[in-house]
């Protein structure tokens, strides 16, 4: 049965990235507490990058997974109650065994569909069948881990089909079916309120705050041209962008509302300065 | 079989530029779903240059062509995001690159030793293989083409993209031991002779000098064991200040 507090607190953290690995160590514990890690990355990987992943490893700041593969949104085959990928949930239960995370999460989306990985999170249709599947699958891999795991709210370019329910109706059951946690993301919430014209404040006020275990906060970019139709994108979720004022006004408002036990900026590429990047989390520690 | 897998099915079609007939999805996620094809596209066209970077030089002025073509085709059936580029060389030597793109002939052996690099560089073969002889992250690739010389010629800044791609490069066979150092974990590439290749393949099946030196002798039809003997205790000697050779 999911309980907030049943949830250490971990405060603020940041993704290790190739590129920031050194600047992170430099840096050590104090400003922040946590690192997030992208599994996918160091599993049947070895040669530099698991050593450095080792390196990382052996110091005591603690790690917590945050998958991009596990596409808790794929529609099993014919005759099966879940879909999952053998290969990518052996890896991790391994790479899990070393880290011993308290937690893990991925997006509400899809990654794969038969057999093949999209590279990219595919938005699941808001349907209550939708529902039914997402919430198998995430039973299933809660059973297999043995942890608990978090979903996240993902920033979305399409409806793909005619939602039978709003954003937050659907994330509230799948947390309630599931018996999960929520990773909130922030900046997601601005980047589909602004791309699908709702209000944020409102979208947030609708969630069933209490699930909220994790926020993440990131950067973005205005206006994104389709190379392919030429359309104009209002807002494209990057992480490779310094973070508005408006999404740090978001998690004050979520931190306002409910206990968080765990922040995360979320910073994937353009790294530029470091202290760029300190400046930033110095940002939200204040706000926390 | 449920609807969103009837959903997801269409989805994919799209993305792989199968089918762009709809039936579950609607008429307006196209345009939306041209975003995702455009954003998979972008980060494959990056990491795949910069992986491929010799190659990329030679075909950039229709790298997002290339690399479209090649997702539908191939697309990627790892969670892991390196081996999107694992079916690169598969693709560039069959029919469907070949008839469409103009290349030099060694483009092929060139991406197949690309694509060595990078799946070595990754690869856990030495926690997996930990009594091994031989280094055991390394790959023996023979080429028809000197492939080395055309990297080193690919990268001269002084000659024109035009010459690279229009010379004509003679074949002249090359054998590479492609193989991650053991101490600084970089790639190294080391040509070798058909008869070091032979040494190699004995050493790997656990053969002693002397029963290599037996084996030579026979092959070579010849009496001068001590000679024999003596080259490859240098050989060996080479080999293992290369890291090539890790446990004798």
């Amino acid at each position: 049965m999911f309980k907030k507090s049943h949830f250490k607190n971990y405060g603020l953290g940041l993704g290790l990235r190739k590129d920031l690995r050194k600047n992170i160590l430099e840096l050590g514990t104090g400003l922040i507490n946590w690192l997030e890690i992208v599994p996918e990355n160091y599993i049947y990987r070895g040669g530099i990058n698991q050593k450095n992943f080792q390196q990382v490893l052996s110091s005591t700041i603690p790690l917590i997974p945050h998958g991009v593969n596990l596409s808790i949104g794929t529609a099993p085959d014919e005759g099966h109650k879940v879909a999952y990928d053998k290969y990518l949930l052996e890896g991790l239960k391994d790479l899990f065994s070393q880290i011993k995370p308290p937690w893990f999460s991925d997006h509400i989306s899809c990654t794969r569909i038969n057999s093949i990985y999209l590279q990219d999170l595919i938005p699941v249709p808001r349907t209550f069948e939708a529902i039914n599947i997402v919430t198998n699958n995430i039973k299933f891999l809660q059973d297999y881990f043995q942890l608990p795991f978090l979903i996240e709210n993902p920033s979305y370019y399409s409806d793909l089909t005619e939602p039978e329910l709003n954003e937050a109706e659907f994330i509230n059951k799948i947390l309630e079916s599931s018996d999960c946690g929520l990773l909130l993301d922030v900046n997601n919430v601005f980047v589909n309120a602004v791309n699908h014209c709702y209000d944020p404040i409102q979208f947030i006020d609708s969630l069933d705050l209490e699930r909220v275990v994790q926020v993440h906060i990131a950067g973005h970019l205005e206006n994104y041209k389709c190379w392919i139709n030429n359309k104009v994108l209002g807002i494209l979720d990057t992480h490779g962008h310094p973070i508005r004022k408006e999404v740090y006004d978001l998690l004050a408002y979520v931190s306002s509302k409910t206990e968080i036990k765990a922040v995360l900026l979320e910073r994937d590429s353009n790294f530029g300065d470091f202290e760029a990047i300190k400046e930033e989390l110095r940002t939200i520690e204040l706000i926390l | 079989m449920s609807k969103l897998y009837q959903v997801q099915q269409e989805i994919l079609n799209y993305l792989l530029n199968q089918s762009t007939d709809f039936k579950l999805l609607s008429k307006d996620s196209r345009d939306e779903l041209d975003i995702y094809k455009s954003l998979i596209l972008n980060s494959a066209e990056k990491f795949l240059a910069s992986g491929f970077q010799h190659s990329y030089t030679l075909l950039k002025s229709k790298w997002r062509e290339i690399i479209k073509l090649y997702l539908e085709n191939f697309p990627s059936q790892s969670p892991i995001y390196f081996m999107i580029g694992k079916n690169f060389p598969e693709f560039i030597k069959s029919d469907l690159f070949q008839k469409k793109f103009s290349y030099p002939d060694f483009l092929g052996e060139l991406i197949e030793f690309e694509w060595t690099k990078i799946e070595l560089f990754n690869s856990d073969e030495d926690q997996k293989n930990k009594s091994s002889i031989l280094n055991p992250v390394y790959k023996i690739l023979k080429f028809n083409y000197p492939i080395t010389q055309i990297i080193a010629y690919l990268a001269d800044e002084d000659i024109s993209l035009e010459d690279k791609i229009t010379t004509e490069i003679e074949t002249d066979s090359e054998n590479l031991f492609v193989y991650r150092d053991t101490e600084n974990l970089q790639i190294k590439t080391f040509m070798l002779s058909d008869s070091v290749i032979e040494v190699l393949k004995y050493l790997e099946q656990g053969l002693s000098p002397e029963e290599i030196t037996s084996l030579l002798c026979n092959t070579e039809n010849s009496g001068q064991i001590s000679q024999i003997k003596q080259e490859l205790f240098y050989l060996l000697e080479n080999l293992k200040k290369l890291n090539i050779l890790i446990k004798y």
